[in-house]
């Protein structure tokens, strides 16, 4: 037998015209689960709407609006504000990483101890993947001056040194575990260093419009090497 | 000041530049946001995470949202995709996995530590039941009967016909009912699949 469940919530509701009703009753006078599951249905519809509304944790606005963990105007705000007054190329945009899905998209290799003002410099964008370690204490300006000098140096196309090794993976895994499964820009450069204090993976992304169009985005996320969680981010209009 | 202002306009707001506009969103959704979460995944974490990716896929996703569906239907179309990934991870994970198999005795869900005496014991209870409620139900019940979104509304969050969402509202509230164990007896049609959807 089939149970005609849009006319028992219709039922429920107190929607249906009086031929449908018939309808419905004729079937529920013949059909004992239907009759139960109206009695079910209408304890549970109370259930349901008897849950209260609990408070989200405190720290969720942190986690979404201040991903600089607490340090005053998030970095994309402050550039938004700059974008704005001066018309600028700078925009607000917001890459997440593309790794870990398509590993022919982005190989790692490693150029540990390399100068890391030259690095900052010179770092390719669109490419392999260069991670590097840095003895340098990052905050949200430094990461916007990160992803500006990204986007100049776009131009260069220095060479990738070095192996993947188990730290460059490892690497690779924290940012993809910290920005999750969202996949909208591809990894181009890993610097290990500090974020505010933090020892942290700082991860250079680019992103574009799709359907083979050029990247246009440059964004810079900081992780946690700790518990990979999300610190900071920036972005540049390329 | 953005207390007063709607939705589409702070989305225009922000897609101009506003630096607190965004801001203005999360403060006036997260609630909501949160609680569509935590009781699709019954698990308060999992929830705080959820709604954590839903504001950044909304952040991220802002700038080019042309305003084709209300801001709001917009958002609980992306609250309800994370958690569907929330879920997805969830079931890859060996360890429940494992559970599974030996006879779905799932560790019960977390649930967040209520702030009032009166109706905890009975709340508690309909959040565990909701959560043996089945998913493809219990993402609609939680929109309709928590949320308290029209059917209309739902069915443009979910993308299905309306007559789908109220066939699932009500096995939906069914399973519900018979997960708190209001009745016993002759199996209910509430466990059926949604292939038998009328």
């Amino acid at each position: 037998m089939n149970h005609p469940y849009e006319q028992l919530a219709a039922l429920m509701d107190g929607t249906l015209d009086e031929r449908e009703l018939a309808g419905v009753q004729a079937h529920l006078d013949l059909c004992a689960t239907c009759r139960q599951d109206v009695d079910l249905a209408t304890h549970g519809a109370r259930a349901a709407r008897s849950l209260p509304v609990v408070d989200p944790p405190p720290d969720l606005h942190r986690r979404v609006v201040g991903a600089g963990g607490g340090h005053g105007t998030p970095a994309w705000y402050r550039w938004a504000g700059a974008a704005a007054a001066a018309a600028a190329v700078i925009a607000i945009a917001i890459a997440l990483p593309n790794v870990g899905s398509d590993p022919d998209r982005g190989e790692v290799s490693s150029l540990a101890g390399e100068d890391s003002a030259a690095t900052v410099e010179s770092g390719p964008v669109g490419g392999d993947v260069v991670i590097s370690e840095e003895d340098r204490d990052y905050d949200a300006a430094g990461l916007e001056e990160l992803a500006r000098s990204a986007r100049a140096s776009r131009r260069d196309a220095p060479n990738a040194a070095g192996g993947a090794g188990q730290d460059a993976t490892a690497a690779v895994g924290c940012v993809s575990r910290a920005f999750g499964d969202q996949q909208a820009g591809r990894l181009t450069r890993l610097i290990r260093a500090r974020f505010e204090g933090e020892e942290a993976y700082i991860a250079v992304y680019l992103e574009g419009p799709g359907a083979g169009e050029p990247p246009d985005t440059v964004a810079v996320w900081a992780a946690s090497t700790e518990d990979c969680s999300v610190l900071s981010f920036a972005s540049a209009r390329i | 000041m953005t207390a007063s202002e709607t939705d589409e306009l702070l989305v225009r707001r922000f897609q101009d530049g506003s630096s607190d506009a965004f801001e203005t969103l999360v403060q006036r959704h997260g609630a909501r946001v949160y609680n569509l979460c935590l009781r699709i995944l019954g698990d308060a974490e999992e929830a705080a995470d959820a709604s954590q990716d839903t504001f950044l896929a909304v952040l991220r996703k802002l700038s080019s949202f042309r305003g084709d569906a209300a801001f709001t239907t917009w958002l609980h179309r992306v609250a309800v995709n994370a958690c569907y990934d929330s879920l997805r991870k969830k079931r890859r994970r060996p360890m429940l996995q494992l559970a599974a198999d030996e006879g779905d005795e799932r560790p019960e869900p977390s649930l967040p530590s209520p702030d009032h005496a009166e109706g905890v014991v009975f709340s508690v209870d309909v959040a565990q039941a909701l959560a043996k409620v089945p998913e493809e139900f219990r993402v609609v019940l939680v929109l309709a009967d928590v949320q308290d979104l029209p059917y209309e509304e739902i069915a443009a969050v979910l993308e299905i016909p309306v007559g789908t969402v109220k066939s699932r509202v009500f096995r939906g509230r069914a399973a519900l009912g018979k997960a708190l164990g209001v009745t016993e007896g002759e199996p209910s049609g509430a466990s059926r699949t949604s292939e038998e959807e009328a």
